[in-house]
């Protein structure tokens, strides 16, 4: 295989594994809603993209399949048509899902096997034993839109009339919709229609005055087809008459448009363009084209990314250095340049760093099908819950967490949640809720997998511990929630044979731990009797973006959160007040708790560095920053100098060698400083509960 | 006799370097790098012996005080000349590293950074001055350990090598920090 | 198929009246005739294959085998089998259904006499 075709095929793999997931995706979606027809619209799409795709690479029997999915979906893309055959429905594309998933595998590890024909053909015919039973209220004017390439070379090929057909339906007539329907299907049966007046959406929904007008083109004569409308009850006049062809190509394009615009695209009705070869090609390789222009977004593999981040490391180092060069140097213009350079450099970081993180919620929603599959496995009725789907994270790391979430959720299932016979028992709701939830705090991400089943049974592990002889009968007893807890995410302890049992919980958490660890993350477990059990998985996350106020404390860089600001003043300081021998700052009639953060952080040996204050010129006035935790909860920060506000990306950073743990995290500017990111939120909590503490003490004395 | 540290090596390389007043060598096999300091910022109610945090290529460091977290002001390993010191001139063979400190804090010129792996981590330690690579026979490395067997302080020394000025103390940077001292360093990635 | 043939018509329907309304006005044509009564689906599959008719008039809503299903059996037997159903009003869903399962056409319960004739005129004897 050359090189060229390496890449298309590492194109087409990349980019048919995308559409898979979308496919997955909206199956559950539609499991989940069948009455929302906005899946059935993306399947539509995918299939199709996938049909085009498939056949551009040779697997001519999977774009056969494709191709009969898309007509599957098309013809049951309203509720009514599918509502019959749910289960069949659904598994169908389920088994769908997994044959071409199966196969992009295959296509992956070097093996080009297009789809046996015996297994398409059981497809299809399973396909037709899906449709068969489906009623269908609409679907009356099944119309194909027709691309301007189809026109131009159903013109060229000379073989078509162009007709518009004109037809009055009589007054008496009761069932407009089935007449529309016969009608429609004797003229698509010797031609094509093309576009109709009224639209076809009103058609659909049976708006009409009894007379319409189609636009149709044929190999027939006008003749034939008046034969055709005759044999036709229940109509007054018709009126078929040939039209240019440019007045046709008018007319339907403007419909095509229409009907591109309310988002449902046309087939391809080999039908009727069995033509000449090259034309079929043609328009394919235009079909590419028009996909092309609307890519917006581009695979690229992490490597690469790594890459991509190591070299720019290692230019913002080259930088500094010429940084230097040039402050000696003292060229007025050469620094000029550099500072513009700077800020361009500034950006690439940013941009950089934004690369490497994605929303968590694609992947989370993959597991709607395990939870569904381990779900129909096992025989329980579970509702998934899914939150905090926006929370963005480091690829790598949600990469890495993939096996510990896909265990913790079938383990919640298959040992947690309880079947259907006992929930009742137990008078709890049959339906067992499972929820995956992530949401940001401090300095991590936090992956909650929570479910409100059986929970652990405590003695149970303690009898487990004795048996297994990792501790006395009377040391177990005296071992509390937390170190039981540990028990269970100890290596060989729940892999024992019987483990599933007497703990609740299936094999292998300690491997959740080891591999949640390894990300530098922890994991939490809380777990009450019959109610439930949560999982926390708390990963550092390694980068974040956050819109944040730089400032200055002694010669240091740090930031807060824009959004835990409420105020910024020059600090004054006849606005100080004590409560209780605690620094307050007045604003208005607030007294708000004081901060003066070189001292609190340790940068400054003088405690009283508000004497200072008085020695202070207004040369260099300090600020105060007025931060909020809630509505209740504020503080003001006294810091030496206010800086810009920016876009940061925070690194995750924390440190055992510093007892301060209101860190968000850190981010590097761009001459490569460290600048620090506070955790208001965090700080505020812990002032209030030092401030309730000191006023205890306070009374005491 | 020391064969078993310098797995059946003949001749070492070593880096003496300066800090405060004293003078230590470093195996070169040890150091990951050697940089020029540059902003190394303060970590808040961090370890005295914590000087701060660096970013060292995209990788954010501690810089540990070697001066402090060796109380070398109690314990003066070497009575050297101290006001060599203070005068900060250089002796015959040292470094030429550039005098104009970045940060002078109380006098020390941090003028370097000497980066160790410990454990996949970077740690950085300050030194004031760095001079040339040279090559120690093991012969003339002297094991201290039977002297202070008792002394958990010792696992950070290698030995003493005998320079014909006066010996020095070949220093393993990666045991400086206690075992729990280790536990504390997080990755941050 | 000669002209003087006549055209043979199975005509399916649970009533008895329906029944003979629809023989009375088949049999009154020069061109048309009632070559089979079926009560129910199943009888009309069976008469179906015996008979081998060029017309067949199906309600919808009978007993045992209803006309939707017996619409689809037909269609499966005879891929250009020409049904025509006779549906009471409001039913509009299930012609709907009926034609897509292959119906030709349909009328409507109550019929006139001109309208099932309409219906013979139009489909068996213009398409020749």
């Amino acid at each position: 295989m050359s090189s060229k075709e390496n890449k298309d095929m590492e194109l087409f793999i990349k980019e048919a594994e995308d559409i898979i997931e979308e496919i997955e995706e909206s199956i559950l979606n539609l499991e989940e809603d069948f009455k929302n027809n906005d899946p059935v619209e993306r399947l539509y799409f995918s299939f199709h993209n996938l049909k085009g795709m498939t056949g551009m690479v040779g697997f001519d029997n999977f774009s056969k399949f494709f191709h009969l999915l898309e007509n599957l979906l098309d013809r049951n893309k309203d509720y009514e048509a599918r509502s019959k055959n749910k289960k069949q429905f659904i598994e169908f594309l389920f088994e769908s899902h997994d044959l071409m998933s199966n196969f992009i595998d295959n296509v992956k590890s070097g093996t080009h096997q297009d789809l046996n024909i015996q297994i398409y053909n059981e497809l299809r015919s399973k396909a037709n034993n899906l449709e068969t039973s489906a009623p269908s209220e609409y679907d009356i004017t099944f119309f194909k839109p027709i691309s301007e390439e189809q026109l131009s070379s159903a013109k060229v090929s000379g073989k078509y009339n162009f007709y518009k057909i004109s037809i009055e339906i009589q007054a008496s007539c009761v069932f407009k919709k089935v007449r529309l329907f016969i009608i429609f299907r004797a003229l698509n049966d010797i031609g094509r229609i093309c576009s109709s007046d009224p639209s076809p959406n009103l058609l659909e929904k049976g708006k009409l005055d009894n007379a319409f007008e189609v636009y149709f083109m044929s190999e027939e004569s006008s003749q034939k087809i008046e034969n055709v409308i005759d044999e036709i009850l229940e109509i007054e006049t018709r009126k078929v008459t040939k039209i240019p062809v440019d007045e046709f190509f008018e007319r339907v394009k403007k419909f095509s448009q229409e009907f591109e615009k309310s988002g449902v695209f046309g087939d391809f009705e080999e039908k009727y363009f069995p033509t000449s070869q090259s034309s079929a090609i043609s328009s394919q390789i235009i079909d590419n084209f028009d996909d092309l222009s609307k890519i917006t977004s581009v695979k690229v593999d992490i490597e690469t990314l790594e890459k991509l981040m190591d070299y720019f490391g290692e230019l913002v180092i080259l930088k500094n250095q010429i940084s230097q060069i040039l402050t000696q140097a003292r060229g007025r213009q050469g620094s000029r340049l550099f500072d513009d350079m700077d800020k361009l450099f500034l950006e690439i970081q940013e941009i950089i760093f934004k690369l490497k993180l994605v929303r968590v919620g694609k992947t989370f929603r993959r597991y709607r099908r395990l939870v569904r599959d381990v779900a129909e496995e096992t025989g329980k009725k579970i509702t998934f819950i899914l939150s905090g789907l926006d929370v963005e994270i480091d690829r790598k790391v949600l990469e890495e967490l993939n096996s510990p979430i896909i265990h913790l959720l079938r383990n919640a299932i298959y040992h947690g949640i309880e079947d259907i016979k006992e929930r009742k028992r137990m008078s709890k709701d049959p339906i067992g809720t499972l929820r995956l939830e992530s949401f940001r705090k401090a300095g991590s991400i936090y992956i909650k997998i929570e479910d409100d089943g059986r929970g652990l049974d405590y003695e149970k592990i303690r009898q487990k511990a004795v048996k297994i002889g990792i501790y006395s009968p009377e040391e177990v007893e005296k071992l509390s929630e937390k170190e039981l807890n540990e028990l269970i995410f100890r290596k060989g302890f729940s892999t024992l044979k019987g483990a599933d049992q007497i703990s609740g919980r299936g094999m292998g958490l300690s491997i959740v731990s080891e591999k949640v660890e390894e990300l530098g993350g922890s994991v939490e477990l809380i777990t009450q009797k019959d109610k439930g059990t949560q999982f926390i998985l708390d990963v550092p996350f390694s980068r974040a973006i956050l819109k944040a106020q730089l400032f200055q404390v002694g010669g240091d860089l740090f930031a807060i959160p824009i959004e835990n600001i409420k105020q910024i003043y020059f600090y004054k300081r006849q606005n100080i007040d004590y409560v209780k021998g605690v620094e307050h700052y007045r604003i208005d009639s607030q007294l708000i708790p004081l901060v003066r953060v070189d001292e609190y952080l340790g940068f400054t040996n003088s405690k009283h560095s508000s004497e200072l204050d008085l020695e202070q010129t207004n040369s260099h006035k300090k600020i105060a920053i007025w931060c909020k935790k809630d509505e209740n909860k504020s503080v003001i920060l006294v810091v030496d100098k206010i800086l810009q506000q920016m876009e940061v990306v925070i690194k995750p950073f924390k440190s055992k060698y510093s007892r301060f743990r209101s860190i968000l995290g850190v981010t590097i500017t761009g001459d490569g400083s460290i600048c620090m990111i506070i955790d208001v939120i965090d700080l505020v909590s812990n002032l209030s509960k030092e401030l309730s503490q000191n006023q205890t003490v306070n009374v005491i004395k | 006799m020391q064969r078993n540290i310098f797995r059946e090596r003949d001749q070492i390389s070593i880096i003496v370097f300066e800090v405060g007043w004293e003078q230590f060598a470093i195996e070169l096999l040890d150091i990951k790098e050697i940089i020029q300091s540059g902003h190394v910022r303060k970590l808040p109610q961090s370890m005295d012996y914590i000087d701060g945090i660096y970013n060292y290529r995209g990788d954010i460091i501690h810089i540990i005080n070697l001066h402090k977290k060796l109380n070398l002001d109690q314990y003066r390993l070497y009575h050297s000349k101290e006001e060599l010191y203070d005068a900060g001139t250089a002796e015959e063979g040292s470094g030429k590293g550039p005098n104009d400190a970045l940060n002078n804090n109380g006098g020390a010129k941090k003028n370097y950074i000497i980066i160790v792996t410990i454990d996949n981590n970077n740690i950085g330690f300050y030194a004031d001055k760095i001079h040339n690579v040279s090559q120690i026979n093991v012969e003339d490395i002297v094991d201290l350990r039977p002297i202070f067997q008792t002394s958990v302080d010792a696992e950070y020394i290698k030995g003493v090598i005998k320079f014909k000025d006066r010996p020095r103390i070949l220093i393993d940077l990666t045991k400086i920090l206690t075992e729990e001292e280790q536990s504390k360093i997080i990755k941050n990635e | 198929m000669s002209k003087n043939e006549k055209k043979r018509i199975l005509v399916v329907d649970d009533a008895a009246f329906t029944r003979n309304m629809l023989k009375k006005i088949i049999n009154n044509t020069t061109y048309t005739e009632v070559v089979g009564e079926a009560e129910n689906g199943e009888e009309a599959i069976k008469m179906y294959k015996q008979l081998k008719p060029d017309l067949v008039t199906m309600d919808l809503v009978m007993p045992i085998k209803g006309g939707i299903e017996t619409i689809e059996d037909l269609m499966k037997l005879d891929n250009n089998a020409t049904i025509i159903c006779v549906s009471a009003l409001g039913q509009e869903a299930l012609v709907l259904e009926a034609a897509k399962k292959g119906a030709k056409d349909f009328i409507q319960k109550p019929f006139k006499n001109d309208q099932v004739k309409d219906v013979l005129d139009r489909i068996l004897v213009n398409n020749k």
